[in-house]
């Protein structure tokens, strides 16, 4: 208990609850407007059953296809909903995603040449629960001449984290492709695929 | 302690252009305002951005990643120089910036400047804020605005009791505010604070703040890339190995330039 008469959930299940009292049974009227108390005592009260469950972010799903946003951006529109049918009741849930790349080392440098890029790694963002939609942005990095034949795999997963009510994962893992190669007129082409959609930037600049 | 003012950024009439020609309206109000016109060398710099929808329908536009990567700040330094900012990345996860409003609707937000651009030094400021993307009726007809002016902000010297203030109420709000998104708030204004006033609040969120402790080791890298690592760790009480290592690693991403994400 945080203070009298208030009990702060650790975590789900169910429990019982017993108000009791102790203090003045009886009072009588003394002078003026006191009352005098005649008898202190305690009293047992009743136990009440108070069932605590979890609310966590559901049926995470994506909205419609992913689309090339321009710029070689990859974009993807994302949305959940409430195990309790109510978003706001994931007021201390975040949803994420993690990206991992390959190998260990952190930060992860791309292939260089063609590119001129490193990322965290793993990668992470997220979003408030109570949110129920996110759009996710699967960026080309930045480029390095001369190019170079070069691809590589990262993995993501999109999961919830809540607090006393744990983390879980909701959708994943998913391959992000990223692909740098060259055209028959020897121009160069960066392509990303991910989830059956892709973007590119063709010609490379 | 400066009076609060809401000076306007901008005031925008919006008219329809139909067929070439343009049709007279109710007004589509954007307007930046700045929370504080003038502060402290390091105190976070806010911006009230609200969209007004005063047309008979509908509105849509687009706030773009994370509802920040659409906006485009131009800073004039004291001494005239013009710095127009990097918009920010549209990398990763964050929440959708299409939005839309009912007639008579408005949508406010906060925008912390800190996160766009580090004001580094006393004087006096013009800031110029715009929504880059292009608003619309929900018919696609397009309600045209017009370039922000230029508004002053006044950034006084450092005042490290202010910052005090500041950061304590920040911290205590990051663990004591009853939403996620409240907490979060706070984290991120504390951990653009990049002073070492801000450590041992910074410290605190990082031990207490549960799943916001990435935002302050965040905050405490910045911090540590401009007053260096040696000077955070000493003024960050009891010292906590796991801790340095990790604020080493941000720093490290910091000093790289590298994204948050893909």
């Amino acid at each position: 208990m945080s203070a009298p008469g208030l009990v702060a959930a650790q975590r789900a299940g169910q429990t019982t609850i017993w108000a009791n009292y102790y203090g003045c049974m009886s009072y009588h009227g003394g002078s003026g407007d006191v009352c005098v108390c005649d008898v202190e005592g305690y009293q047992s009260g009743r136990g009440a059953l108070v069932q605590v469950t979890c609310q966590v972010p559901t049926n995470f799903r994506q909205v419609g296809p992913g689309v090339d946003s321009g710029g070689g951006v990859l974009h993807f529109d994302y949305a959940w909903s409430s195990s309790t049918g109510n978003l706001s009741d994931l007021s201390i849930c975040t949803v994420n995603e993690i990206v991992t790349y390959p190998g260990v080392a952190d930060p992860y440098v791309w292939p260089r040449p063609p590119w001129n890029t490193a990322t965290r790694n793993p990668a992470g963002s997220g979003v408030p629960g109570t949110a129920g939609s996110g759009s996710d942005n699967h960026t080309p990095g930045t480029f390095i001449t001369p190019y170079q034949a070069a691809n590589f795999t990262a993995v993501q997963t999109y999961n919830y984290t809540c607090g006393v009510c744990g983390n879980g994962t909701l959708y994943g893992p998913l391959n992000i492709v990223r692909d740098v190669s060259q055209n028959a007129d020897t121009t160069w082409k960066y392509v990303i695929t991910k989830s059956g959609a892709s973007a590119s930037i063709n010609p490379l600049p | 302690m400066p009076r609060r003012a809401l000076v306007y950024l901008s005031f925008f009439s919006a008219w329809f252009i139909v067929g070439g020609g343009v049709a007279s309206s109710q007004d589509v109000v954007v307007s930046f305002a700045l929370r504080q016109s003038a502060v402290s060398l390091h105190e976070p710099v806010l911006i009230e951005f609200s969209i007004h929808d005063g047309l008979t329908e509908a509105i849509q536009f687009d706030l773009g990643h994370n509802r920040r990567s659409n906006f485009q700040f131009t800073i004039t330094k004291p001494g005239g120089r013009r710095v127009q900012v990097p918009r920010l990345s549209e990398g990763g996860l964050g929440l959708v910036g299409r939005l839309s409003l009912e007639p008579g609707g408005e949508y406010t937000q906060k925008l912390l400047l800190d996160e766009w651009y580090q004001f580094s030094e006393p004087g006096n400021y013009k800031v110029e804020a715009k929504l880059v993307d292009r608003i619309e009726t929900l018919a696609g007809m397009r309600v045209r605005t017009r370039l922000s002016e230029q508004i002053p902000l006044n950034i006084q010297p450092r005042n490290p009791n202010r910052l005090n203030e500041v950061c304590r109420s920040l911290a205590r709000s990051v663990i004591e505010s009853p939403t996620f998104e409240a907490r979060a708030e706070a984290a991120s204004t504390l951990s653009y604070v990049r002073d070492l006033v801000a450590v041992p609040y910074l410290g605190r969120v990082a031990r207490e703040g549960g799943p916001l402790a990435g935002t302050a080791i965040k905050g405490l890298a910045r911090v540590a890339n401009v007053e260096g690592l040696e000077r955070v760790m000493r003024d960050l009480n009891p010292s906590d190995p796991k801790l340095e290592s990790s604020i080493k690693l941000e720093l490290r991403y910091i000093q790289l330039g590298l994204k948050v994400t893909d």
